[in-house]
């Protein structure tokens, strides 16, 4: 009986303790999160790091980047206004500013990247396209070499 | 904790304190965690060149970068290969670590865009000779601004331009025309000391020719003055006296002349034959 009665406050306890561990999360201060419940985001993202509470196994914690990320575009031919062919190699810095659009619309990071890839190529190639490449070699075009 | 570092302490994941070098303690169980910054340590980066037994990932180039991030576009399109290496210190360790994710990764990049920028704004003789300098303290600026930008944490110590080289397949070519640029120096010298020698020579002939024929000059005008000054003398004793005057021009004329003459023959003024002969045939009027 006595013993029973150990092992059931036992589990009671052990049980207590796991919702009372997965009602709760960190946030680093590299990351910012939105709490989904079932799928569906609800309140607003959580930008500020710490301990936070969440409700238990009905709501999960999805994490995104709050720092500068990178992107790294692979070195490509493109032709200059004047129809000569460069290698261009790009980099780029971004960082998300509306996390709970970043979330609907692309998930993950890998998506992102890969939006970036198409938007900064096809961004580049025209912008390469319009200049000459005395222009793209010097900050301006008057500006002559001293 | 090593000396040359702090660590910054992050309790349930949010930015707690940062600790000096020495023994700390933190709470386990995952609700702290510090991490160590070398904030002290000197770090570098080198493009285009390893050293190595590196244990920074990103002090040297990728194998499959180290040409590439070298070669670059001279403002008057020229190419040049431009090895350089920065020096940089972690200056605030926060934002190294919560402000950007790949801070080292993204510092070569900003340190290649700026080299190519002001490499891109400079002639190819600028960036191989002259310019390196001027190339050196602008990169420098110009990667402290954008690090400060991307809020890395970095701040930026040096940044030093090694070998700078035209190209492979140039860089005979280039010898070549450097040489020739000594040999046309070498000639000009030469030409130079040669014309040294003959012109101020002649220069100091030209002076004296032109100093004696002044001289001739002003003897020649002199002269002439003198005479037309004595003429004017004696054209007014001419007027006041005409036969006394004639008389004396005559005499002193002759007087000049005559000592000039070898042999002297005077005859008497009545004569009319040079010989003094009676001639009473003539007188007759008849032939013999």
């Amino acid at each position: 009986m006595n013993r029973t009665k150990q092992l059931a406050i036992l589990a009671v306890l052990g049980i207590g303790a796991f919702i009372a561990m997965s009602g709760l999360y960190t946030v680093s201060e590299v990351e910012q999160v939105i709490i989904t419940q079932f799928g569906k985001p609800v309140g607003d993202p959580v930008t500020t790091a710490g301990l936070k509470v969440k409700i238990p196994f009905i709501q999960s914690v999805n994490a995104i980047d709050k720092r500068v990320l990178e992107w790294d575009g692979n070195p490509s031919d493109m032709p200059t206004k004047d129809k000569l062919y460069i290698s261009v190699d790009l980099f780029a810095r971004w960082r998300i500013t509306d996390p709970l659009q970043y979330f609907l619309r692309l998930r993950d990071e890998r998506s992102a990247q890969s939006r970036l890839d198409d938007i900064l190529g096809s961004e580049t190639r025209n912008a390469v396209a319009k200049h000459e490449l005395i222009e793209i070699t010097r900050t301006t075009k008057d500006r002559v070499p001293c | 904790m090593p000396s040359d570092s702090v660590a910054v302490v992050q309790r349930f994941g949010k930015y707690l304190k940062e600790v000096p070098p020495g023994l700390h303690f933190k709470l386990p169980l995952g609700i702290d965690t510090a991490t160590i910054v070398p904030v002290k340590r000197q770090l570098k980066q080198e493009f285009g060149f390893t050293t190595a037994g590196a244990t920074d990932l990103y002090q040297s180039p990728q194998p499959r970068d180290a040409t590439r991030e070298t070669q670059m576009v001279t403002g008057d399109l020229n190419a040049a290969l431009v090895e350089w290496v920065v020096q940089y210190r972690i200056s605030a360790p926060v934002k190294f670590l919560f402000e950007v994710r790949e801070p080292s990764e993204t510092l070569r990049y900003v340190s290649e865009s700026v080299m190519r920028e002001v490499v891109g704004d400079r002639t190819v003789d600028e960036v191989i000779t002259i310019g390196r300098q001027e190339i050196e303290s602008e990169a420098l600026t110009k990667m402290q601004t954008l690090s400060t930008k991307y809020a890395m944490g970095i701040s930026i110590d040096q940044v030093q331009l090694k070998n700078i080289n035209p190209p492979q397949p140039v860089q005979e070519s280039f010898n070549e025309v450097n040489q020739a640029q000594q040999e046309k120096e070498k000639l000009i010298n030469e030409a130079r000391r040669d014309y040294n020698k003959v012109i101020p020579l002649a220069e100091g002939e030209k002076d004296q020719r032109i100093r004696e024929a002044d001289g001739y000059r002003l003897k020649r005008i002199n002269e002439a003055e003198g005479d037309a000054a004595r003429f004017s003398a004696l054209l007014a004793e001419y007027r006041k006296a005409p036969e006394v005057t004639r008389r004396r021009i005559y005499i002193e004329t002759l007087e000049e002349v005559i000592p000039g003459v070898r042999s002297k023959i005077i005859i008497d003024e009545q004569t009319r034959s040079i010989l003094p002969l009676l001639d009473l045939d003539s007188q007759t009027g008849e032939k013999p």
